[in-house]
């Protein structure tokens, strides 16, 4: 099915105010006049690292990251097997993905026939942003599109986008809209510039059976990969969302000849659209644009130090990025273990984004949800230690039986101990503290005795605590 | 959404904090004057400022001091003299962190260092640790809490135990957590080579029981080796997977049961394995040991430096 724009025009005329009609293109990136005193960013990495983080960026600690595609419907070929890559592991003869795939649906069975069964019938935006409200999650980025080029938003240069296949439906638009009437979780988009298979890209699809070229569900031909396609869609997506946060990936994936992204020239049209209106809007993007960033990514791992540059940790809750249906409980990272990462990550000037996989009807797995509520209710009570904090001299005290992070907000320090601690708990006196300070326990009533003995700060732990994950010791700090 | 502000008239790149010496380079024992200037480039007032300045090879700031409110433009320096402390090595920084508000609802800092590299030495270790090796090679230093080995051996499994190894004598009760940070195993060329932690009735003595090594090789993974039979031979084995550094390592000791496990991150710990090994007696020694298992890379030794190794009885 073909969409045209005034198609398109009307498919995005109905998610509301929260769409911006003007027609993407680089033209837009310049010309517009300045803010006061807020020179306009050029399109060369040199301006763009003027650029700086956004405070709500700073200040959020906590996202949910979501990766749904046409990948959501196998959900994988294992147990420990990410899913969103199972176009790219089917094409490799003899592997287990490969014979899993032939044995599964059979050779003549492609990876583009899954899309008809990729129809997000029980997709409800509402209840994700409520969710992720409950989470304390305060954005979110969802994978607009993820290596195999299917898109969940319908564009001008391509119809392989969700509109025209599969779910029939605007998926990014109807989840924007959805946060945005909230206005309670900020709206990130992921998007791939690269592809796994792509004509325009070098790599035709194939059956990876027969070794034949075959169609690419979607697929207008375009003679410059990155110019008439890759570049078009991310102003589609700047243009018809206004996402807070761009997440770039796939830069790997090259077309043939390895030419440069230009992605200077979106960003700085992203950067330039979000300040020069009435109420200028704070973006951030990633470092996968192979130019400038505002944020460092750690994919599946921690920052172990302190680090004066903005960072994210994106993690996994299980093995996969996308729904893996062969994932068993056990594979799922506790709530503990997600919310002593989210405590460590946040003392070391990192942000977490949590990755959930919805299924491909568009229902979130259970396990996922219950992660989640389990970190919004440490949130509900330890948040202030969280939220708008920011690194104190040293994140934490390596080697102490329980992991301490510190952190300070205005006002407080914070000691947030990994775990239930009994009786006394002991750390270095040179934690702001005088002797007057009074210490309270987040979630529990009434000062928390204390005592200066031997160079150390102990304090005594009352017999009931909020948490037998994590608590949190806050000491009322005036720096004067 | 919590303390969610108007607009971008905090989004700012922050204020500009840096550090210098005089002399610029200087070495252990060196009299060190330590210069940090913050200028506020921010369009708003940083509330509230605290200025730390930390010294190398400290976890504790040298000086703290109270900055107030800065305004816009305000150009702040501090310095302080100090000497290059002669007891610290690797990478070291003086480091300057500031801490501020930008509103009631945020907080921010910068951070600031000079960074050195300073050769480890072999400057030997003081009590409680002792020193024993099975290779003539072997050299060992502290500098603070780490603790560092250089060592060759041929292997370090089996039947072949040639290692260096710093330890505390008694120190593993019939119940206790041995664990440590292995920081950095550096020299040499062989994939194989490793470094981590040991229990033994007598480490300068295998044979005499209770024997079980929890290493992390250079590139090949874990390994946790236990003498099942009370030999001195290194007959179970357990591990693998990608090797990491630094790397926490832990050995769980429950009577005649160790259970080891290792971490990334300090969060989340993996079991690696757990093992029998019944000829462990009431108390023994526990330690950090290192070979470069050069056994097909001749003469070739490592470096391994460790931080925080504790026994405590459970």
């Amino acid at each position: 099915m073909a969409v045209r724009r005034r198609e398109l025009l009307a498919t995005a005329s109905a998610l509301g105010g929260a769409v911006l009609l003007s027609s993407p293109g680089v033209a837009q990136a310049l010309g517009r006049p300045a803010r006061a005193g807020i020179p306009d960013y050029e399109p060369t990495k040199a301006s763009l690292d003027t650029h700086p983080v956004p405070r709500w960026y700073k200040d959020a600690k906590f996202g949910i990251f979501i990766h749904w595609g046409v990948y959501s419907v196998p959900g994988g070929t294992g147990r420990h097997n990410a899913a969103e890559w199972y176009l790219w592991y089917q094409s490799y003869k003899d592997t287990a993905e490969w014979t899993y795939h032939r044995d599964t649906y059979g050779q003549d069975f492609v990876y583009d026939d899954f899309i008809p069964r990729f129809k997000a019938e029980n997709f409800d935006p509402d209840s994700w942003v409520r969710l992720f409200e409950r989470a304390g999650a305060q954005y979110f980025v969802l994978t607009s599109k993820h290596h195999d080029g299917f898109a969940l938003f319908p564009s001008e240069v391509t119809e392989r986008h969700a509109v025209a296949y599969g779910p029939k439906r605007d998926l990014v638009g109807e989840l924007m809209t959805a946060a945005r009437k909230r206005g309670t979780v900020r709206p990130g988009l992921y998007y791939s510039l690269g592809e796994f298979f792509n004509p325009a890209i070098g790599r035709p699809m194939k059956n990876f059976y027969t070794d034949e070229d075959i169609p690419m569900v979607g697929y207008q031909p375009v003679k410059d990969y990155v110019g008439d396609y890759e570049l078009k869609q991310l102003y589609e997506i700047i243009d018809r969302y206004d996402p807070e946060l761009l997440w770039a990936d796939g830069q790997w994936f090259r077309p043939t000849g390895e030419p440069p992204w230009r992605s200077e020239e979106p960003m700085a049209y992203y950067y330039n659209k979000a300040k020069n209106r009435g109420r200028p809007m704070g973006v951030v993007v990633n470092d996968r644009f192979d130019t400038h960033f505002d944020f460092a990514t750690y994919e599946q791992r921690t920052n172990p130090t302190m680090d004066p540059q903005k960072w994210e940790c994106c993690i996994t809750m299980g093995y996969s990025w996308g729904y893996n249906k062969h994932e068993l409980a056990e594979d799922y990272k506790t709530s503990e273990f997600l919310i002593h990462l989210l405590a460590d990550v946040t003392s070391k000037n990192g942000n977490l984004l949590l990755n959930i996989g919805p299924k491909p009807d568009g229902t979130i797995p259970a396990v996922m949800q219950q992660r989640l509520r389990d970190i919004g209710a440490w949130l509900d009570v330890n948040g202030p230690a969280v939220y708008g904090s920011t690194p104190w001299v040293r994140a934490e005290e390596e080697g102490s039986p329980l992991g301490i992070r510190y952190t300070v907000t205005p006002g407080k320090f914070h000691i947030i101990v990994l775990g239930a601690p009994r009786g006394t708990l002991s750390v270095p006196a040179d934690i702001p503290i005088s002797a007057t300070s009074r210490i309270r326990l987040l979630g529990h009533s009434g000062p928390v005795r204390w005592t200066r003995r031997d160079g150390r700060i102990h304090i005594t732990v009352p017999s009931s605590l909020p948490s037998d994950i994590a608590n949190t010791f806050t000491i009322d700090w005036h720096r004067g | 959404m919590t303390g969610r502000p108007a607009g971008t008239e905090l989004d700012t790149r922050g204020p500009t904090l840096s550090v210098t010496t005089e002399p610029a380079d200087p070495a252990g024992g060196d009299a060190v004057a330590a210069t940090t200037v913050l200028t506020n480039d921010c369009p708003f007032p940083l509330r509230d400022a605290v200025l730390y300045l930390i010294d190398p090879g400290a976890t504790m700031a040298t000086r703290t001091i109270a900055l107030g409110d800065l305004r816009p433009g305000a150009k702040v320096s501090r310095s302080w003299r100090t000497q290059m402390p002669a007891g610290v090595a690797g990478e070291v920084s003086f480091t300057a962190h500031v801490i501020f508000d930008v509103s009631g609802h945020s907080a921010d800092c910068a951070r600031s260092a000079k960074t050195f590299t300073i050769p480890y030495e072999a400057n030997g270790v003081r009590e409680p640790y002792l020193t024993h090796a099975t290779t003539d090679d072997a050299e060992y230093g502290q500098y603070g809490t780490q603790l560092v080995i250089w060592s060759g051996g041929r292997d370090l499994s089996g039947g072949t135990d040639e290692k260096g190894s710093v330890y505390v004598p008694g120190g593993a009760a019939e119940s206790c957590v041995v664990q440590v940070k292995a920081i950095s195993l550096t020299g040499g060329d062989n994939p194989s080579a490793k470094y981590g932690l040991a229990v033994a009735n007598d480490l300068t003595a295998p044979e005499a029981g209770g024997y079980a090594v929890l290493t992390m090789s250079k590139q090949y993974g874990l390994e946790f080796v236990t003498d099942s039979d009370g030999d001195g031979r290194l007959d179970t084995w357990a591990g693998g997977g990608a090797s990491y550094h630094p790397a926490w390592l832990r050995l769980v000791r429950s009577g005649t049961t160790y259970t080891a496990y290792a971490t990334s991150n300090a969060l989340k710990w993996e079991k690696v394995g757990a093992a029998t090994v019944p000829s462990a007696s009431a108390t023994g020694d526990a330690g950090v040991v290192a070979s470069a298992v050069n056994l097909n890379y001749p003469g070739t030794t490592v470096q391994a430096v460790f931080d925080h190794f504790t026994v405590e009885a459970t």
